[in-house]
């Protein structure tokens, strides 16, 4: 009997390969439909398409990149599991982000266990919300030359002073594209607040990234 | 337009969000007119241009092998049945003791000892007698010292119709 009618012949290669491709270019509501129709590699499209974004997304929230990882399989474990009961006619983007941003969020809350380093962040982000919005003729600073080389470092420095509850705001908007009303299901605010918190992580990047990109 | 109001506002301006041609008019030559505000939005567009042309975190391939595992001992898990939660399995152990704890009990103790049942035996029947009451009554003068096992005294009173 032919090994292919008993099942025992592994896909060709590429005809992996192709699959992956189809997959590739298909959306992500169709992506998930095909995952939970059993397809092998559905998931692992949905990995490759997330991965990254979300490393950058939590990396930059939190400011660890190796626990960065670590959230990042977490929220990947988690979709895995419980991807069956996705309501699909939301977007996948944003559940996928809101579980990102809930995980990142835990983490900072872990960290800020301390009552010292809790009181530190609470006035902190007190004052980021009420200080008038402001912004310095900053014309007759002296340039630095050193920090233009390492311009890189210097604007990764300045989205990581930003406040926490700024800085996911701003990443989410500048960086990964999302609309007021997708930041607001994923950071669970009302748009008056993501508006609001937008517009002071704005000011006070603005302020940070001046002297090194005139 | 004042600053305030520019830098207040400015998320709306950034975002295309004046959608009222004479707002958008009005921001448009407040950073005409205004350094300070102007060097603002070309500090912000500049920042962000950079940010965004930054080359994002890749994750490394021990990255996409440790998914790896994690997924395949989830598939593993989803092939068994699946574990009680833990309220759930914490709620069954306690019926489950408790059921046990029942039947231990019932088994522990020995069967009771039933006495055996005796004969009946028939009420007696009162028996009317006629005649006198009969009182009996120690002498008094009887003393205590000598051992009278009453010390109270009875007395023994022979009713006046006795000797007739």
């Amino acid at each position: 009997m032919p090994a292919v009618l008993k099942g025992t012949v592994k896909p060709n290669p590429s005809e992996r390969a192709r699959e992956r491709q189809a997959l590739h270019e298909l959306d992500d509501a169709q992506v998930v439909q095909r995952h939970l129709a059993a397809d092998a590699q559905a998931f692992g499209t949905l990995v490759d398409r997330y991965q990254g974004r979300l490393l950058n997304f939590v990396n930059r929230t939190i400011g660890d990149r190796e626990r960065a990882e670590d959230l990042v399989q977490e929220v990947f474990v988690r979709v895995y599991r419980h991807l069956h009961r996705f309501d699909q006619t939301k977007k996948f983007s944003t559940w996928i982000y809101t579980i990102a941003s809930n995980l990142a969020k835990n983490e900072l809350r872990n960290r800020s266990r301390n009552p010292l380093v809790f009181f530190q962040t609470i006035k902190r982000n007190w004052e980021a919300d009420h200080r008038p919005l402001q912004f310095e003729d900053t014309s007759a600073r002296p340039d630095d030359l050193y920090r233009k080389r390492f311009l890189k470092d210097a604007v990764e420095q300045c989205v990581s002073q930003l406040p926490e509850h700024h800085r996911v705001v701003f990443v989410l908007r500048e960086l990964e594209g999302k609309s007021y009303e997708e930041i607001a299901e994923i950071t669970g605010c009302n748009l008056g607040t993501v508006k609001s918190r937008l517009n002071r992580a704005r000011n006070s990047f603005a302020q940070l990234i001046e002297p090194l990109v005139q | 337009m004042t600053c305030r109001e520019f830098l207040a506002r400015y998320t709306d301006y950034r975002d295309g969000l004046v959608a009222a041609p004479r707002e958008a008019r009005r921001f448009a030559r407040h950073l005409v007119t205004c350094v300070s505000c102007r060097r603002y939005d070309a500090a912000l567009h500049n920042g962000v241009g950079a940010l965004q042309t930054l080359p994002g975190a890749e994750p490394d391939a021990a990255f996409r092998r440790r998914l790896e595992r994690r997924l395949n001992a989830e598939r593993a898990r989803a092939g068994r049945p699946a574990l009680p939660t833990r309220p759930a399995a914490a709620a069954a152990l306690l019926v489950a003791v408790a059921l046990g704890l029942l039947a231990w009990e019932g088994a522990r103790h020995s069967p009771t000892v039933r006495a055996p049942s005796l004969p009946p035996v028939p009420f007696p029947k009162p028996v009317a007698q006629a005649g006198l009451p009969f009182v009996s009554f120690q002498d008094p003068r009887t003393s205590v010292v000598s051992g009278n096992p009453y010390p109270y005294g009875t007395a023994f009173v022979e009713p006046a119709s006795a000797h007739r």
